[in-house]
């Protein structure tokens, strides 16, 4: 093909989302302390957790940023020094894993009360939260199987028919999704209460599946993975496992987050590299290319979380050296240096896509 | 700076010339020598060393996505087998058994894989093992005592952030150990060992170091906080002795500090040594032979990896003093996704890096400066925990240190596999007995670095050596010791190592246990010169030692005669002296040749004479003569006649004794001849008489005369009398049947019979019991009563089940019993089922064989034993294979590798080739060459034989594949139409666009320089697919130059100052020194910012920055 064509294609198509669609205000949410951040949930307070230390897991503590306050640490367990803040609810309990005198444990941490430490299962000596409802149940695992907390008492979930399952998200019915072991590897699982657990299977010719969130709808998104590498997907109850495309020239992509507009934001690897990217509509769109405003040498590589008002959290990297219309180089640290987290906003007057 | 300023300044103490910096830099005997900087076709980001010592390293995914194999010894790469997926990010080790284990692996920045990898060197294939629980990017893997793999940490994707689930990778079964009770989140790439009490400490980067019990569930324990309260990420740990760690530097902003802890203390704590010069982040630390510290590289600046405050200075940390010492400069930054290792050699390789890193820099460090080296002359291939072995050198006397290092597997500045040790040893002929640590903990098993040190701490070169898990192996040697002409030479000494035999008359000998690997064997025989021959020693195996030909020192010839007691000539009597030997001719005569000067014992001996010998003196050049040596028989005759006690002649009388039986003839007259000399016992007996027994005394050449008289037997009848018992028990046995002839009787309540009336003579009697097995015994009635007792025995049966090593039933197998209360032996073969019944056999223990195989077996009473012999399959042997690989036009190929498993061979020039030791059954066995595609066969190996295999390879169609990409300005990411790209020969332009095609380029790694006018040239390398473009874009920098004036504080130029340049939109550094104007100019370098230092000894070293641009020379001036 005629190169020029390529290009004036390339050119129309990232013209299309900023003169059709939605475009977001950028906001750097910082770090605790110079370093690096990871982003995981945003509820819609417009309230953001996460962690923040060095790159690598050195020194990381568990954060709750508000617009008001600014990021907050919220420390650890007693005993820890390693601490992550994974979901938020609208009442603001925050749900995360910290370390602490004997090993890795769930917390539910609140203002009012601080960091507590959630029961493991009977047997278990370990357990980490990943998700949190409107209602307060917990998701997340104890012991190496999924476990639902709901006030002071904990649930086996069980697994696939394999030994090990984790749980990573709840919805407002209390459908929770994750990760179990089946007996063709690990497969994205739905559980409902009163049924057992559901194996949701993988896309077409994979071997593994993993479930990362739930909408209040039952729409579940996640990745797929096999020969040909890992690929996001939504998993709805009418439509089964369906494959979500990926960005020109990647191989690789990951949904983490839907909001109840099945809007569906993750990753995607790209010919220009890793971008985080929104899913809507039935096309993916690197979110840089929504920014306006983006600062020259920041490009956003992963989105975890969109609430209904269609707020993001994302991650990404800023070094001066980076263009977001151009590969990295490889002599530059896009590969693993320092990440930032951002808030992406919806620009008023824009329409969502 | 303060402290390298002190550094300056104590060099400037010793060396007050003109040229201090120059004359401190040169003494490579106190500070080492870095090699220039080579370059390698990719950044080496994860190193491992195999266990030949070639290193084995991944790169950046975007760079090379196949694993490299670097060959230090003749400095060239060659790729490895594929991986399936990118291995970049993984965390490895190497393994128990030196394949190299890959966990994780990169899928996306911060999402790992869950696969794990094995690359085995000896085969060069990879393997797939069963995933882990979730995806891994950045996990450490730790060796256990046991060989069994630990894997913690990395990312599972940027969601779920780390795996908090140690597993342990099982390697006898290919499984994994979820250790379910010791989840803990851990920072990336963790510092762990195993420690001396078996548990693993996690000792950085985290400040609470952390024990993990990795049995059962998994545990973690904690141990205390380090001295430093911060994180030292991406700052080493190492073991520099065993239970005994050092970590240094790392954190942000980086830390100079450093601190120790000793595990084997009572009370493990942290404590601070001295400080770095520098603070560091992202260097690397490797431990050297003489188990000081070597610190290279890293940044001293705060955030992730600033380029822009390399630490080029290099340092020693010596545990004994905790003191670091500077040492000399590296000449590129090495920071993030650096790596460096220490080399067999006791050099230090430094490579990689992300900025700029496809490049190496090699480090002599000063002990290779310090005087000749040790040499280990033979050392074992493989060795178990708590043996003494024992290491070749000739070096012994001045050996001061005996340590070893696990082979290294580095990356992100920390070391999986490597650690240090040094090993107790005391001196052995020819060499040292070293002992091997005692257990696991102490020394996870797997592949070693062993250096001798001499007492100026001057390194052998190291012999790469397996601490194997079950006891290290050892072969047999046999060979022969001869003269010069061939002549077998007895009674000669012939030492390996620690081993020695004396010859055989045959000059043969046979050493056991001797290590695996290089033997030297030593023969010795007074009179003679020792001479030696190198072997190669197979574990488990017997290996031929060539020939030891001895020559005769001074020597001289000996004849002589041997006869008779008579005097007549002895043909082919044996006459050995000096270890030689000789045979007598028809005429008794007999020449040793080639006998050492000196007094000779000759020793005679002919088959059936009494040995003798003669003493005789031979001197240099000269034919003595013996004096003849008189043979006597070692054999004398009996005879002697057998009468009545009448004196007649008792014809047919037998005589006996353990060598034969006679018959006396007519006369009564019998008669032995050739019975061997000394006392025999003579037994006469004949029927209707009573035997004789009489004592002999033979005497050689002589006949003994010794006669009988027999008395009448007296045939009366008689009675037979006895008790019945249970062998077993020994109680009695009443009612049981005892039977002669046709008269039978029942023993009484006491298991008393009587048999009256018996005949005379030898009567044999049988006794039965119900539930016992009957039994007969002689006995011989003479008129009165004779006593004959028996002990029965209860009976059992005995099923031997015979199967072959997959379980199946062996037909027709032979299988032997002996033993039971009553011995009995039996022998019978196994029928289609593979069963062998015995019957009713007597109770005991008996032993149960089957060929090699051999069991015991208990038979009780009533009851059927059941057992079953697994037939081994046994050491199938060893054969060797050769032939020759050709062209499918029939030329010879030499370089082809030929191997079989992993018996690997390289051909002559003629293409000729022989793989030795190769196990026997049916292997496969390929050759391959580059350019050509591999041959492989399968044939069939026998035990000692030789078997052909040629090939004659067909040349590879080389595919070739596309590479397109743009050129563009690196500062304006304009493109740059009219650029020139090389790729060999071949040269492109780009088009309007920037953009540039090569077709037809060779698949594989390949290297292009794109060039343009007003710009610097540049290399870029990309991995070329046969049928597919891959894609590769160069950034191209303008060009200025930096000019840098050094003058004095009164204005006069100052030559030989030290300028280092480093910046640029192109990561650059250059350095050289002021000329006699004081002017150093750097030529064309990228523009950009740069940071220029100088150092002069005496002088603060100083630092400016200036900005290169495009076309001008920017003058950079200092003043000391």
């Amino acid at each position: 093909m005629n190169r020029k064509i390529v290009f004036l294609i390339t050119a129309a198509l990232l013209l299309v989302p900023f003169a059709l669609g939605q475009s977001y205000t950028l906001t750097d949410l910082g770090t605790l302390r110079p370093g690096s951040a990871r982003v995981h949930d945003i509820n819609s307070q417009g309230q953001v957790v996460g962690a923040s230390g060095h790159p690598h897991g050195s020194d990381t503590h568990a954060f709750l940023w508000t617009k008001k306050g600014g990021m907050r640490d919220l420390g650890f367990l007693p005993g820890g020094n390693y601490s992550i803040a994974l979901a938020i609810n609208d009442a603001g309990q925050v749900v995360g894993a910290s370390n602490s005198k004997d090993g890795m444990h769930g917390f539910l941490w609140t203002s009012a009360t601080g960091l507590t430490q959630l029961p493991t299962l009977s047997g278990a000596d370990a357990s980490s939260a990943y998700a949190i409802n409107q209602s307060g149940l917990i998701a997340g695992s104890s012991g190496g199987h999924a476990a639902l907390w709901n006030g002071g008492s904990v649930k086996d979930l069980g697994t696939l028919g394999g030994a090990w399952s984790e749980a990573h998200a709840i919805n407002n019915s209390g459908q929770v999704v994750g990760v179990a072991d089946a007996p063709a590897g690990p497969h994205a699982f739905l559980w409902t209460d009163g049924a057992a657990m559901k194996d949701l299977g993988a896309l077409s010719g994979d071997s593994s599946s993993r479930a990362n969130h739930i909408s209040d709808h039952g729409d579940v998104v996640g990745a797929s993975e096999g020969v040909e590498g890992v690929r996001a997907f939504i998993w709805t109850s009418s439509g089964a496992m369906q494959p979500l495309i990926s960005l020109q020239g990647g191989t690789y992509s990951e949904a983490f987050g839907i909001n109840n507009l099945g809007q569906v934001v993750g990753q995607s690897g790209s010919s220009l590299g890793t971008r985080a990217v929104l899913w809507s509509g039935g096309s993916v769109t690197d979110l840089n290319d929504l920014i306006p405003g983006l600062p020259a040498g920041t490009i956003l590589t992963g989105a975890f979380s969109i609430n209904d008002q269609g707020l993001i959290v994302a991650f990404g990297v800023i070094n001066p050296r980076l263009n977001k219309n151009r590969a990295a180089n490889m002599d530059d640290h896009l590969h693993s240096g320092p990440t930032r987290v951002f808030l992406l906003t919806p620009e008023a007057g824009s329409t969502a896509p | 700076m303060v402290v390298r300023h002190s550094f300056l300044r104590l060099c400037s103490l010793f060396f007050v010339t003109a040229f201090l910096a120059t004359a401190c830099q040169g003494q490579a005997s106190s500070q080492g020598q870095w090699s220039s900087v080579q370059a390698w076709p990719t950044r080496a980001i994860h190193t491992t060393m195999l266990p030949d010592g070639r290193v084995f390293f991944i790169s950046y995914y975007g760079e090379s996505f196949d694993p490299n194999i670097w060959d230090p010894v003749s400095n060239t790469f060659s790729p490895t087998t594929a991986s399936a997926y990118a291995l970049f990010c993984a965390g490895h080790t190497s393994m128990a058994d030196g394949r190299v284990f890959i966990a994780g692996g990169h899928i996306a920045d911060y999402t790992g894989y869950a696969h794990a990898e094995i690359y085995d060197p000896f085969k060069n294939t990879m393997t797939q093992v069963p995933d882990m629980n979730e995806g891994r990017w950045y996990p450490t893997t730790t060796v256990l005592a046991n060989g069994d793999i630990l894997v913690v940490s990395g990312d599972v994707n940027s969601n779920t952030v780390v795996n908090p689930l140690p597993q342990v990778y099982q390697v006898a079964s290919n499984t994994w150990r979820s250790l379910t009770s010791a989840q803990l989140m851990q920072a990336l790439y963790p510092v762990m060992f195993v420690a001396p009490n078996g548990k693993v400490i996690y000792a950085g980067p985290e400040p609470l170091t952390h024990y993990l019990d990795t049995t059962g569930t998994g545990a973690w324990t904690n141990i205390g906080n380090r001295q430093f309260s911060g994180w030292r990420d991406y700052g080493p740990g190492v073991m520099y002795e065993t239970g005994k760690i050092l970590d240094v530097g790392g954190s942000d902003p980086p830390t100079a500090t450093a601190e120790t802890i000793d595990l084997t203390a009572a009370t493990p704590a942290w404590t601070l040594t001295s400080n770095m010069h520098f603070a560091r982040r992202q260097h690397n630390a490797v431990v050297l032979p003489d188990g000081k510290v070597f610190i290279i590289g890293g940044s001293s600046g705060s955030g992730f990896d600033d380029s822009t405050h390399p630490v080029l200075p290099t340092e020693m940390w010596d545990p004994a003093t905790g003191q670091f010492t500077l040492m000399p400069s590296i000449a590129v930054y090495r920071g993030y996704h650096s790596t460096a290792i220490l080399l067999p050699d006791g050099r230090v390789l430094s490579a990689g890096g992300n900025v700029g890193g496809a490049n190496a820099q090699i480090y002599s460090p000063p002990y290779l400066f310090a005087g000749a080296r040790p040499a280990i002359s033979s050392a074992p291939t493989s060795v178990g925990y708590g043996q003494n072995v024992f290491i070749g050198t000739p070096d012994s006397a001045s050996i001061a240190k005996v340590a070893w290092l696990r082979v290294p597997s580095t990356t992100h500045t920390f070391d999986e596999s490597g650690r240090y040790m040094h090993l107790n040893y005391a001196q052995a002929g020819g060499g040292l007995s070293v002992t091997m640590p005692a257990n696991g903990n102490l020394a996870p098993p797997g592949y070693y670095m062993l250096f001798i040190l001499n007492s100026a701490g001057v390194p052998s070169i190291a012999k790469i050596i397996n601490l194997a898990q079950n006891g290290g192996s050892t072969g047999t040697l046999t060979g022969v010791v001869t003269n010069t002409s061939g002549s077998p030479l007895a009674n000669a000494s012939v030492a390996s190592g620690g081993v020695s035999a004396t010859s055989a008359p045959d000059g043969t000998y046979t050493f056991n246990n001797v290590n695996a690997g290089t033997a030297t064997v030593t023969a010795s025989l007074s009179g003679y010169n020792s001479a030696s021959a190198q072997v190669t020693v197979t574990a488990g195996s017997s290996d031929n030692v060539p020939a030891l030909q001895l020559a005769p020192i001074s020597p001289g010839n000996i004849t002589g005669k041997v006869v008779d007691g008579a005097g007549n000539p002895l043909q082919s009597a044996n006459v050995t002296g000096a270890g030689l030997s000789a045979s007598t001719d028809a005429n008794g005569n007999y020449t040793l040749n080639n006998v050492p000067a000196g007094s000779v014992t000759l020793v005679a001996s002919a088959a059936g004479d009494s040995p003798a010998s003669e003493t005789v003196t031979v001197t240099a050049g000269n034919t003595v003569a013996a004096p003849a040596i008189t043979l006597t028989s070692n054999s004398g005759n009996v005879t002697g006649k057998v009468l009545d006690s009448s004196s007649n002649p008792i014809a047919g009388a037998t005589v006996s004794f353990g060598g034969g039986t006679a018959t006396a003839d007519s006369t009564g007259t019998y008669s032995f001849t050739n019975v061997p000399a000394g006392t025999i016992q003579l037994v006469a007996s004949a029927s209707g008489f009573q035997s004789v027994t009489q004592n002999v005394t033979v005497i050689g050449g002589s006949t003994t005369t010794a006669n009988f008289t027999l008395a009448t037997a007296n045939n009366s009848p008689g009675a037979v009398t006895g008790t019945v018992t249970n062998i077993a028990t020994h109680g009695v046995i009443s009612g049981a049947t005892v039977k002669w002839n046709t008269t039978t009787v029942a023993s009484n309540g006491s298991g008393v019979y009587t048999l009256a009336n018996v005949a005379g003579g030898t009567q044999t009697v049988t006794a039965s019991a119900n539930g016992y097995l009957p039994l007969s015994s002689s006995v011989t009635v003479s008129g009165g009563t004779s006593t004959l007792n028996f002990q029965l025995s209860t009976a059992g049966i005995l099923n031997v089940t015979v199967a072959d090593s997959n379980g199946k039933p062996v037909n027709g197998a032979q299988v032997s019993l002996s033993g039971g209360q009553i011995a009995t032996s039996l022998t019978g073969a196994t029928n289609a089922s593979g069963l062998y019944s015995s019957n009713w056999i007597p109770i005991g223990t008996y032993t149960v064989t089957s060929g090699p195989v051999g069991e015991s077996a208990t038979v009780t009473t009533g009851k059927t034993t059941t057992i079953t012999l697994t037939q081994q399959s046994g050491s199938p042997g060893a054969g060797t294979i050769t032939g020759t690989v050709t062209s499918s036009s029939g030329t010879a190929l030499s370089g082809a590798t030929v191997f079989s498993g992993s018996v690997t061979a390289t051909t002559q020039a003629d293409g000729s080739y022989t793989l030795a030791n190769v196990t026997a059954g049916t292997e496969t066995v390929t050759a391959a060459l580059s350019g050509y595609q591999a041959g492989t066969q399968s044939v069939t190996v026998t035990a000692n034989a030789t078997t052909t295999a040629n090939f004659a390879l067909t040349p590879s169609s080389v595919s070739a594949g596309t590479i397109t990409g743009s050129i563009t300005n690196i500062a304006t990411s304009g493109v740059l139409p009219g650029a020139t790209v090389k790729w060999n020969s071949m040269a492109v332009s780009t088009n309007s666009s920037g953009v540039y095609t090569i077709s037809n380029v060779t698949s594989g790694s390949q290297t292009l320089t794109a060039s343009a006018s007003g710009y610097l040239p540049r290399n870029g390398t990309v991995t070329v697919t046969g049928g597919a473009t891959s894609t590769l874009n160069i950034p191209l920098s303008t060009a200025g130059i930096i000019s840098v004036k050094a003058v004095n504080a009164s204005g006069a130029a100052d030559p030989g100052a030290t300028v280092t340049i480093n910046g640029g939109q192109i990561s650059t550094t250059v350095t050289g020194a002021t000329s006699a104007s004081g002017v150093y100019s750097s030529n064309w370098i990228p523009i950009g910012a740069y940071t220029v230092t100088i150092s002069e000894s005496g002088h603060t070293t100083q630092s400016k920055t200036a900005t290169v641009s495009s076309g001008q020379t920017t003058a950079v001036n200092f003043t000391f």
